[in-house]
C-alpha cells in the first residue's frame, strides 16, 4: 500500500507530525478527513480492482433505481 | 481438596473488556468458589466511562499498574492471569528466564483478541504464555507444531499447553430464538478499521440507506462498536467515524435508518438479521443464531487487508454475501462442518481451570523434583 510505504517514509513521519500542529496541521487534517490521500493509491489504478468498484456501485444502482427506473441521489 | 483458584483477568479496551467478562461468567458457573478478579490495566487503558459503566455496572475491578501487575505475577498473588492481549510487560517478563523459571509465580494462559486476521502475529505474542487457547479447531495442531520448532531453536522458551476455545465462539443454541420471527430489525455491525477507506465506508452506509428505503417497515440500525469521541486511544483508531460520514455526506437519510452504541446483547436480542463486513459480530449472531451475512465486496476491499483475512476465516461458512443478495435480503444458513470447526463446547470455563491444574501442578512436581 502506498499510504504504508509513505508512513514508514522521514516524509511521511513529518507529514505526520505537522497534521498535528494546531494551525498548520488543519489543511493536512481535511485532505485525511476527505480520504483524499486513500485515492492516490497505485491499486486504484489496476484494471480488476477498477471493474469491481464499479461492479459494485452498479449493483447498488441498480437496486436503487428498480421501483422508479431512475437511479436516486 | 485443592482450594479455590484465583484467577486475574486483566482488560484495557472494549474488546479486552468483553472477553474478561465473557470468561469470567464461564468460570463462575464452571467454579463458582473461584476467586475471579478482573484488572484494569492502566498503561493501556482506552476505555470511556459509559464503556465500563454497560460493562461492569457494578465497578467490581481493581486497577493495575505495569508493576503491580508484574508483581501480582511473580509474586503468585493468583494462581493464572487470563487475558485475551499479551501486554509487553507480561512478554518481557515470561522471556526472562530466571523469572520464567520462578516457583510459585501466577501462569499465564493466552487467548487470542478474536478473529485472527493475521495469524504469525498471534503465534509470535502467545509463544511465551504457558498455556494458550486457541480456535478455529485446526489451529491447535498447528499452533502446537509451530511452538515445538520454535523450543527447539530457543532455549529459552517451552513449548505451552495447548486447548481450544474462546469465550465468545461458544457453540450456538441448536434451536434459533423463540421470537425470531417477531422480529424486524436489521442490524450493521460496525468495525472501526474496516472498511478501510472512505469511499469504502461511504459505500456501506449508501447500501444501509437503500436497504432503509426499500424496507420502510424495518429499523436499519448501525451498530456502532463505540461513540466518536471514545477508543481514541485503541489498538483500532477509527479514521471515518459513520456518524461524521452522515453528516458531512448525505443531506438527509430515510427516518428508520438510526445509529445506536447499545450494548452486544441488546442488539442480539433484537436483530432479525444481522450484518457485518469484518467484525466478530458475525460470530456472535452465528452463535445467537441469529440470520448472518458477511459482505467483503465493498468499494475499495482490495485495500483493506481485514478483508481478504475474513474472507480465508469464514471460507465454506455459507454466510458470506454478495451486494445483490444482501440488498434483496437472501441470506445462507452456517455450513454445520464449518461451525464445528469454528465454535467451542460449552465446557470453556471447566476447560480453563484444568489447564490452570495442570499448570499449576507441573509448577509444583517441577520444584520439588
Amino acid at each position: 500500500m502506498l499510504l504504508a510505504r509513505l508512513k514508514a517514509t522521514r516524509l511521511g513521519k513529518w507529514l505526520y507530525r505537522q497534521s498535528r500542529h494546531p494551525r498548520l496541521g488543519v489543511p493536512l487534517r481535511w485532505v485525511m478527513a476527505q480520504g483524499i490521500h486513500e485515492r492516490l493509491d497505485l491499486a486504484h489504478w489496476r484494471a480488476a480492482n477498477r471493474r469491481h468498484n464499479a461492479r459494485q456501485a452498479a449493483t447498488l444502482a441498480a437496486f436503487r433505481a428498480r421501483d422508479t427506473g431512475q437511479p436516486r441521489s | 481438596m485443592s482450594s479455590p483458584r484465583r484467577l486475574l483477568l486483566p482488560f484495557c479496551d472494549d474488546s479486552t473488556l468483553i472477553f474478561a467478562v465473557r470468561l469470567r461468567n464461564l468460570l463462575r458457573v464452571a467454579a463458582p468458589e473461584a476467586d475471579v478478579t478482573l484488572g484494569c490495566y492502566m498503561s493501556e487503558q482506552a476505555l470511556s466511562l459509559r464503556q465500563l459503566q454497560m460493562q461492569l455496572p457494578e465497578a467490581d475491578y481493581l486497577i493495575l499498574s505495569d508493576e503491580m501487575l508484574i508483581e501480582s505475577v511473580q509474586q503468585g498473588y493468583y494462581d493464572a492471569v487470563l487475558t485475551s492481549r499479551v501486554f509487553r510487560s507480561l512478554t518481557d517478563f515470561l522471556r526472562t528466564p530466571v523469572l520464567k523459571h520462578l516457583r510459585g509465580r501466577a501462569r499465564v494462559i493466552g487467548f487470542l483478541g478474536g478473529l485472527d486476521f493475521f495469524p504469525d502475529r498471534s503465534y509470535a505474542n502467545r509463544i511465551p504464555c504457558d498455556g494458550v487457547f486457541m480456535f478455529p479447531r485446526g489451529e491447535v495442531e498447528k499452533f502446537s507444531a509451530w511452538a515445538t520448532k520454535q523450543v527447539e531453536n530457543d532455549s529459552n522458551l517451552t513449548a505451552p499447553l495447548v486447548d481450544f476455545g474462546h469465550p465468545t465462539f461458544l457453540e450456538p443454541s441448536p434451536t434459533p430464538p423463540a421470537d425470531l420471527e417477531t422480529r424486524r430489525d436489521i442490524y450493521f455491525f460496525a468495525q472501526a478499521i474496516s472498511p478501510l477507506t472512505r469511499r469504502g465506508r461511504l459505500h456501506v452506509l449508501e447500501a444501509m440507506v437503500a436497504l432503509a428505503e426499500a424496507n420502510p417497515d424495518r429499523t436499519i440500525w448501525i451498530k456502532l462498536r463505540h461513540l466518536p469521541d471514545e477508543n481514541t486511544s485503541h489498538l483500532h483508531r477509527e479514521k471515518h467515524d459513520y456518524q461524521g460520514l452522515i453528516e458531512a455526506a448525505f443531506k438527509s437519510v430515510p427516518p428508520n435508518l438510526r445509529l445506536t452504541a447499545c450494548p452486544m446483547h441488546e442488539a442480539l436480542e433484537q436483530a432479525a438479521l444481522g450484518i457485518t463486513c469484518t467484525s466478530t459480530a458475525a460470530i456472535d449472531l452465528i452463535r445467537e443464531g441469529v440470520p448472518t451475512m458477511v459482505y467483503l465486496d465493498y468499494v475499495d476491499a482490495y485495500m483493506d487487508p481485514m478483508s481478504a483475512a475474513m474472507r480465508r476465516i469464514f471460507e465454506g461458512s455459507n454466510v458470506i454475501t454478495s451486494l445483490d443478495d444482501l440488498l434483496h435480503l437472501r441470506h445462507g444458513t452456517p455450513d454445520p462442518d464449518w461451525v464445528k470447526q469454528m465454535f467451542c463446547p460449552h465446557d470453556l470455563g471447566q476447560r480453563v481451570l484444568d489447564m490452570v491444574e495442570t499448570l499449576q501442578s507441573r509448577s509444583a512436581s517441577a520444584s520439588s523434583g
